[in-house]
Formats: structure tokens, C-alpha cells, sequence
């Protein structure tokens, strides 16, 4: 058998294809479909392929496709002149995992009006998607797919730009109670240290000094609570080990983990790796089945990823699962934390913050479950892992919604004990229709909502998150907050909702769906 | 009547494989290809004409023609048409993707479409229907479906386009108008849709009239109805066609009409609530019989390998496109599974791979590749399993499983005696065999 063409052979093939379908001559009309693993080697692609044609004379076009529009209308006002369109901006349709925003809406709507297409347009038309946008599209576009005179192919992928130096966050289990003084948690921190000092019974110790180092990293008294951590974790292990403990022998991989996240905090990288090192081979000695993967184990290794940022390490991310699914746990560990970087940051964008880990865990183990194996073009592993990840995202809107079912019945249920009966309909009717109104409006603005009003994330924590000034997020959200009121006035002649009545809307909508 | 010319030469066999080209009954490029299937695997034309020539004698018949996307079931029916057109039957074709609201219509969306499909027919045709009916059917359209203010501003915007003697014309352009407005969300269609629902018999009533009032008119062409409701399966929302037209099979077939509704295989083999089959008498467009039950995977009938050879021999000499006509024929056949339009992108894009020179089996195994992704990317884990168990037993069920395989055509539909199997494009991948 032939060897199989390298990667940028076969982006070269389907280059010299791209151009031949662009300058081909016979008829002006004809669709055709790009795919491609990378949007950078996309766009160079495009403006190869723009330039290369124009000395057939052949002109080109890219058209950006724009939700709020008709996508065959957008295309026939962009196409006078042209002969060839590239249309782009349809990636987005990978991340409406509701399936109700309106890029989706718009793509299913060139699906209808696909038999019109030949009456309204004389070009050439060349759709280019993602690899991740690319399954949805064959969900979302059957017929229009169906007739793709052609289809490129681009897995070409760049090298990664190193990714800046991540600057350490701060853990969850370090935050302070809100509304606890700081004096008063340092008070409660030197007593269970006192403890630790001078109890007798060794799980006692161990179960004081993990408190206090906990306490101490939550008023930022790094250096003691990397101290009181090693201990716990010391004295933990040794326990674990004489009574053969499974249990013990994770609260010391927790230990591990928490002293590992201290050092990092403290620029001590090299002992927080060797920490959380570690806290990963007790979790493998924990009795655990080997191919399986612990949310403990994850939180680990992710302490690992950060750390470690992304290192090839030579062997090939199937081959890593392949070894894994065989009971590796090595394999594993390197598979997971070579990708747990970006699958955070996947699903970081996708879900409320609480529920990141279990997804990820949940991608994970789908991985080991359902025996992946690489496809026999060797595609990218990512590809299949964000194709997994996006399913285990999907799932778990949809168990959101069908719990939002149950709450609105929930809420019927509450409010009939304490409001009048119009008064009870009357919020039914606008948490319906509220939520009716955050499908129609643009994703960028229900997400913004979502972070103020239902992840309750202040202004500057929002200004943080997108890297903006205070006052243009203030400005995204009252723009946000406008199309969300004109969206809920298209569906109802209730009267509308003032600034501060929107707010209690929200929270009783985010009530209703998160508790 | 397509403008394309049979191609000599691998390049011009990429334009008369075009999809958007189509190739009609009356086309040159057009290969009947049943006579060569043996009749009990593959005889739809004849079962529609045997039901139609039936019906013409008993009353009106109410068809289901059922098919995988894709399978030519469009063509089938006009080719039949095209037979039946000297017995009488005078077709009416409706769209379903472009005429309803995808997003949502009922019962009532498809009887005003219907009437409205019937009034342009008999208009275009230049038929005369009695003055005092067009006056009844404007009166329920402009005067009973709608309220003032809708009824102002379609009257405005069509004023002028006719002359007042004209009524027929001006009735289409009105229905026309009213029929557009069930797709768009807003009031206007709530009320249409809310007077139209007050009475689904006096709807059913209504329709017949203007029915009986054209048969009317066609009398003296001795011709009838027949209203063919195209696309239906390809809306891919399933609960709307079982609500609107399964759970309503006892309205449509009350309808004084002849009538063909194209539904695909899970609306029969996995339905929501009513089957296909107990609404409607059905017509199967299986795909090509490629193997019988029991035969080997890999195995082609020689039957269907000739019909094959017959449908691209018609669009393009085959020795100046294929490198070895034999093994390539065999090849396409038996991966395309009988599906008919796989074939013809699986012989497309082998062209696109080869050219300029002749298409080899390999550029058609690696279109296979590149095809298979479109049904692979569909696949839920829990599908491969179904799948396997499906290529074993050569059975479907009703369940959630079976109808996403059927609607994606991962497994595909086989006459004879009805069988199953999981498409040959899926049959390669491992995830299949380790199922």
C-alpha cells in the first residue's frame, strides 16, 4: 500500500482543486464546501487562492456572513461584480448549542431556500467552515450539503503560538468566606495549627494542619499554609499507608494538590510540579481502575497543565489514548494533561464555572468509553475531542432545560402558596417570555447577560473577563440589556420592563433554571 | 430541459453531474433504468400507474410515496405523471420546503397552500372557474381569514396588477399573498391560522368546493387533480409532519383530489404516532437492489450494476472517463448502496480528484472516504451498536436509534422483501466492527 500523503501534500492537492473549481469554465453557477482545521491557514488559503485567480481574471470576494441577515440576500448583494464568493463567519453555528440563535436560524434558512439559489446568483460560491462547524452545518444544512458540487479539505494546522504565561489564579477552596473578617479567619486558622501542633492522634493532626494551611492560603499567608499543607499531606499518606486507606490516601492527594496551588501562587513552579506530581501518583495508588479518570485526578492534572503549559512530549495523542484505553495510566495522565489546558478554556467560554470540571471529566471518560480510535486520515485528536466535548456541552444544556421545565412547574408550585393567581400567571408568562427573548438576541449579549445577571459576576470582574475598560462594559451591557427588552416587547403588549424589574426577572429566571 | 450535452471528457463529466442540474423524464440525458431491475425490487413507476389507473376507476387515490433522500422519488413521480398525463391526470406540485414555515405549520397552513396551488395551476393554465365560486373562495380568503387591516394592505399591494375582469388571476395573486403570510411570524398569520382552525370539516369543505369547481372546469379536457406534496420528508422537525399531516390522514383523504404525499422511511418504519402506512396506501422508492437478503457484503448484482452503467452511460461516455469501466462500475455500485444521488456525488467527486485525467476505483474509494464523513459526523456513539445489529438482523424498529440511522440514511432501505442495511459508505469504519 502507498504511504499516506503527508498533511501539507494533501492541503497542496486540495489547493490546486480549490483553483480549478474557481477558474474552471462552464457554468458561472456552483457550490462547493472547504473545511479546514485551522482558521489562520484558512484565510492564507483564500488569499492564495484570490490572488492565483485573479490572473485567470477571475475575481473573488470574501463576504462575512451577518446573522441579523438572509444569507442568500447577503450573498447576492456581495456577489455583483464577482465571480467567485468565499463565505465565511459560520463557525459560530459550532457554539449555539441550543441550536436557537440566529446564525443558526440563518443557516437553516439557505437550507430551505437552497432550490432558489441558481435563480438569484451567477458565481461560484465556496462555503468554508471549521472542522468543529462542520458537523453541525450537516445537521443544521442537509440539502444544501447534498448538492456541494465539491469539497476541499484543509488540515493543515500552524504551530501554536505559545500561549502568554498564565498568571496564577486563584483557586476557589483559597477564597475567603465573604463577609468573615480576615482577623477573625487568622484567629481560627493559629488554632487548628495550635492543634496540629499538639494532638495526640495523628489523623487529628493531619485533619488540623490541612484547615489551617487551608485558612492561611485564604488570607494570602502563603508561606505557613505551604508549611501546615506538607504536613497534612505527610501525615495523611502515612496513615494511608499503614491502614491501607483509600480514603486517606486521597485527602493526602488533596493536600498535595492545595500545597502544589500555594507554591504556584508563591512563583515556586518547580515544587509545585513536583507536589502535584505527586498528588497524581497517589491517585494511581488509590486502588482506582486504571482507565478511568477521578474528578481528584483531573483537578491535578490540571494543576500540572497550567504549570507545565503545552509539551509535546513526542507521542502522538491516539496512540497516548490507545495505550491508555489498554489500562496505561501513564499514557493517561499525559493525554489528559496535554489537553486539559485548552479543554478548560473550551468549556470555561461554554459553561457556568461550577460545572467546568465534570465536563471536562465527563469528556474524558466519554473518550475511554465509547473506543475512539484514529480515523484512518489521522485527523487531528482535538478535532475528536472538542467533537465529544461539544456533545458532553449539548447534554448538559439540555439537562439544564429540561430541569427549567421542572422549575417553572417548581415556581408555579411556590408561588401559588404565596401570590394571587394573576400574579402567579403573571411571572410564569414573563420568565417564558424572557427566556424566549434571550434566544433572539445575539450571542455576545446573552452571554453578557447570563455573566451579569445569572453568574452575578460584577462589573470589573466582567471588564476583566473580556479585557475592557469599565466603561464600555457598562456600555456592552445597556446595549445588551436594550435588544434583550426589544426582543421581549416583540413577543408580548405587557407593558415593559423597567432597569430594575429586568434585574429581578433575571434572577428569578436564573432561580427557577440553577437551584 | 437541461442545456447539458452528454460529456466526452472527464472534465465535462463534472458539469453533467451537477446536482443543481437536473435531469427530467424528458431529458436526453435521462436513463430509465427500471426495466432493468427486476420488477419485485424496483417497480415504482409501475405501482404508481397501477394505483392511478385503479383509482381513476374506484374514486380518489391518497398516496404515500415513501424513500430515502435522495433517491430519486422526485423523478420517479414525474415520470409516472408524465405516463398518466394521457390518462387524465393533470399534477399539482407543492413544495413543502418552500411553501410552509419550517419552523412550524398545521393542518390548515397545508389546505390554504393547497387551494392556493390549485387556483395558480388553474390560472396559469388559463381554466375558467365559475365566476360565482371565485367569488365564494375570495370572500373565505380575503373577507373570513382576515382581518381588516391585512385585508387593506394586500388589496393595495396587488391593486392595479389586473384588470377587474380578470378574477381568476387576481384570486391567485390575493391566495398567493395570504399563503406567504403563514410564514412569517407575526399576527396577521395567528389570525389566519385561528379563523382557519375554527372548523377543520368546514376547512375540508371549503377545499372540496374549489376542488369540485375545478374538476368542473376540467371536464371537458377529461382531466383531474393530482396535488403532490414534494419534500415533505426532508423537514427535518418529524413531529411537525406527524402532527399536521399523519394525525390528519382522515381530513386528507376526505379531499376530492387525487393526492401524493412523499414521506421518508422513519415516517413509516419509526414513526412518532400514526405509521405512514396506516394513514395512507404506500408506494416504496427503495434504493437499487445492488444485493439481495443474504448476499455478501461486497457482493453487486449484475441487475443493478447495469442500471448504474445505463444512468451515467446517458450523461457521459464512460470509456474516456473511467480508467477501467468494469472494475469502476462494479465499485461505484457497490459503494454508493443503491442510493442513487451517493452515486452521482460519489462519481462527481471522483472526478474532482482525478482530473484530468480518467477516474481510477481509488479516486472512487477516496470519494467514498470524503462521503462517508457527511453520515459518520452524525453518528451518536450509542448508534454504532444499533447500526451493526441492524446489519445483522436486516431489521428496523421503532425506536429513537433506528429513525435518526433512517433519516441519515446510515442505513438504507432495500425492496424485495423489505430489508435493511447499514450504508456500504459506514461499512469500513472501526467503529462499525468493533460494535
Amino acid at each position: 500500500m502507498d504511504a499516506e500523503p503527508s498533511v501539507e501534500a494533501r492541503d497542496a492537492e486540495e489547493f490546486d482543486r480549490l483553483l480549478r473549481f474557481m477558474t474552471r469554465p462552464g457554468r458561472r453557477f456552483g457550490l462547493a464546501l472547504a473545511t479546514y482545521a485551522d482558521e489562520r491557514v484558512a484565510q492564507e488559503r483564500r488569499d492564495l487562492a484570490t490572488t492565483r485567480a485573479s490572473d485567470a481574471s477571475v475575481r473573488t470576494t470574501t463576504v462575512a456572513v451577518d446573522p441579523s441577515q438572509r444569507i442568500a440576500n447577503r450573498l447576492v448583494a456581495a456577489a455583483d461584480g464577482f465571480d467567485v464568493l468565499f463565505v465565511i463567519g459560520l463557525d459560530d453555528i459550532a457554539r449555539d448549542v441550543a441550536e436557537t440563535g440566529p446564525l443558526t436560524r440563518a443557516v437553516g434558512d439557505l437550507n430551505f431556500q437552497r432550490d432558489t439559489l441558481p435563480d438569484l446568483l451567477d458565481v461560484r460560491i465556496v462555503f468554508w467552515v471549521s472542522l468543529d462547524a462542520y458537523a453541525q452545518l450537516v445537521r443544521l444544512a442537509p440539502d444544501l450539503l447534498d448538492v456541494m458540487l465539491t469539497r476541499f479539505e484543509f488540515l493543515t494546522e500552524h504551530e501554536r503560538l505559545p500561549d502568554p504565561e498564565p498568571a496564577p489564579e486563584r483557586p476557589a477552596w483559597m477564597t475567603a468566606s465573604p463577609g468573615v473578617a480576615v482577623s477573625v479567619l487568622a484567629e481560627q486558622a493559629e488554632s487548628f495549627a495550635a492543634s496540629a501542633r499538639n494532638a495526640e492522634n495523628e489523623l487529628t493532626k493531619a485533619d488540623a494542619a490541612a484547615s489551617a494551611g487551608q485558612l492561611f492560603a485564604s488570607i494570602d499567608r502563603l508561606d505557613e499554609a505551604a508549611q501546615w499543607l506538607a504536613e497534612a499531606a505527610a501525615g495523611y499518606e502515612r496513615l494511608a499507608t499503614r491502614d491501607g486507606d483509600a480514603q486517606l490516601m486521597l485527602a493526602a492527594a488533596i493536600a498535595l494538590r492545595h500545597d502544589a496551588e500555594v507554591e504556584a501562587l508563591r512563583g515556586n513552579n518547580d515544587a509545585a510540579r513536583r507536589l502535584a506530581e505527586r498528588s497524581v501518583e497517589l491517585l494511581g495508588e488509590g486502588g482506582q481502575v486504571p482507565a478511568s479518570v477521578s474528578l481528584e485526578q483531573l483537578r491535578s492534572l490540571g494543576v500540572l497543565a497550567t504549570l507545565r503549559g503545552e509539551q509535546p512530549t513526542g507521542q502522538d495523542d491516539w496512540q497516548l489514548l490507545e495505550r491508555w484505553q489498554a489500562g496505561d495510566r501513564h499514557a493517561g495522565n499525559q493525554l489528559v494533561a496535554r489537553n486539559y489546558s485548552p479543554l478548560r478554556a473550551y468549556m470555561t467560554r461554554r459553561a457556568p464555572e461550577d460545572d467546568v470540571e465534570e465536563l471536562i471529566q465527563e469528556t474524558f471518560l466519554r473518550l475511554l468509553a465509547h473506543r475512539m480510535r484514529a480515523p484512518e486520515n489521522r485527523a487531528r485528536f482535538r478535532t475528536t475531542l472538542w467533537s465529544i466535548a461539544r456533545n458532553v456541552v449539548v447534554e448538559y444544556y439540555r439537562r439544564r432545560h429540561a430541569n427549567l421545565d421542572q422549575h417553572v412547574s417548581d415556581l408555579d408550585e411556590l408561588s401559588s402558596q404565596t401570590e394571587s393567581e394573576e400574579d402567579r400567571l403573571a411571572a410564569i408568562t414573563e420568565a417564558n417570555l424572557l427566556l424566549q427573548a434571550l434566544e433572539l438576541i445575539p450571542d455576545r449579549d446573552r452571554e453578557i447577560l447570563e455573566l451579569r445577571y445569572w453568574a452575578q459576576l460584577p462589573g470589573p470582574e466582567l471588564a476583566a473577563r473580556y479585557g475592557l475598560t469599565l466603561a464600555t462594559i457598562a456600555s456592552r451591557l445597556r446595549v445588551a440589556k436594550q435588544r434583550l427588552l426589544q426582543a421581549y416587547q416583540s413577543l408580548t403588549a405587557r407593558p415593559t420592563l423597567d432597569d430594575a424589574a429586568l434585574a429581578q426577572s433575571l434572577a428569578r429566571l436564573r432561580a427557577s433554571i440553577f437551584t | 430541459m437541461s442545456s447539458l450535452v452528454r460529456a466526452t471528457t472527464v472534465e465535462e463529466a463534472f458539469h453533467v453531474l451537477d446536482p443543481f442540474a437536473l435531469v427530467r423524464p424528458s431529458d436526453p440525458l435521462y436513463a430509465d433504468f427500471e426495466p432493468l431491475l427486476p420488477a419485485e425490487h424496483y417497480g415504482v413507476t409501475n405501482e404508481l400507474e397501477r394505483h392511478f389507473r385503479g383509482g381513476q376507476r374506484h374514486g380518489w387515490e391518497h398516496i404515500g410515496v415513501i424513500g430515502h433522500r435522495g433517491t430519486g422519488k422526485t423523478t420517479l413521480i414525474a415520470k409516472a405523471m408524465a405516463k398518466l398525463r394521457g390518462s387524465g391526470l393533470m399534477p399539482v406540485t407543492i413544495n413543502a420546503q418552500l411553501a410552509l414555515d419550517q419552523g412550524g405549520f398545521t393542518f390548515s397552513d397545508m389546505m390554504l397552500v393547497l387551494a392556493r396551488a390549485v387556483i395558480g395551476c388553474l390560472d396559469e393554465q388559463h381554466i375558467e372557474l365559475d365566476g360565482q365560486l371565485i367569488e365564494q373562495v375570495q370572500h373565505w380568503f380575503a373577507e373570513e381569514l382576515l382581518e381588516e387591516s391585512h385585508r387593506t394592505q394586500i388589496s393595495g399591494a396587488i391593486a392595479g396588477t389586473f384588470g377587474a375582469e380578470n378574477k381568476l388571476a387576481l384570486l391567485a395573486a390575493f391566495s398567493a399573498k395570504v399563503t406567504a403570510a403563514l410564514q412569517s411570524d407575526n399576527d396577521y398569520r395567528r389570525v389566519i391560522r385561528s379563523r382557519a382552525d375554527r372548523d377543520p370539516r368546514d376547512l375540508v369543505r371549503r377545499i372540496n368546493a374549489l376542488l369540485d369547481g375545478a374538476h368542473q372546469a376540467l371536464r371537458t379536457r377529461q382531466q383531474s387533480l393530482c396535488v403532490v406534496f414534494d419534500n415533505l420528508e426532508k423537514i427535518t422537525d418529524r413531529k411537525l409532519v406527524d402532527d399536521a399531516v399523519l394525525r390528519k390522514s382522515d381530513e386528507f383523504r376526505s379531499l376530492r383530489c387525487h393526492l401524493i404525499l412523499l414521506f421518508g422511511p422513519a415516517d413509516h418504519y419509526a414513526p412518532l404516532t400514526v405509521q405512514a402506512g396506516q394513514a395512507f396506501s404506500l408506494v416504496t422508492v427503495p434504493v437499487l437492489p445492488v444485493r439481495f437478503r443474504g448476499d455478501p457484503p461486497t457482493f453487486v448484482r449484475p441487475q443493478a450494476k447495469r442500471a448504474v452503467e445505463k444512468l451515467l452511460d446517458a450523461r457521459m461516455m464512460l470509456g474516456n472517463v473511467l480508467e477501467d469501466v468494469d472494475v469502476c462500475l462494479t465499485e461505484l455500485t457497490r459503494l454508493c448502496g443503491g442510493h442513487v444521488r451517493d452515486l452521482l456525488t460519489l462519481t462527481r467527486w471522483a472526478v474532482g480528484l482525478a482530473e484530468p485525467n480518467k477516474i481510477t476505483p481509488e479516486h472512487i474509494r477516496k470519494a467514498a472516504r470524503r462521503l462517508a464523513s457527511d453520515r459518520t459526523v452524525l453518528m451518536h456513539p450509542q448508534d454504532w451498536p444499533r447500526a451493526a445489529e441492524i446489519s445483522r438482523t436486516n431489521l428496523v424498529e421503532n425506536r429513537p436509534e433506528d429513525s435518526h440511522l433512517i433519516l441519515h440514511s446510515c442505513v438504507l432501505n432495500y425492496n424485495g422483501e423489505p430489508w435493511w442495511d447499514v450504508h456500504p459508505l459506514l461499512r469500513d469504519d472501526p467503529r462499525l466492527h468493533e460494535s
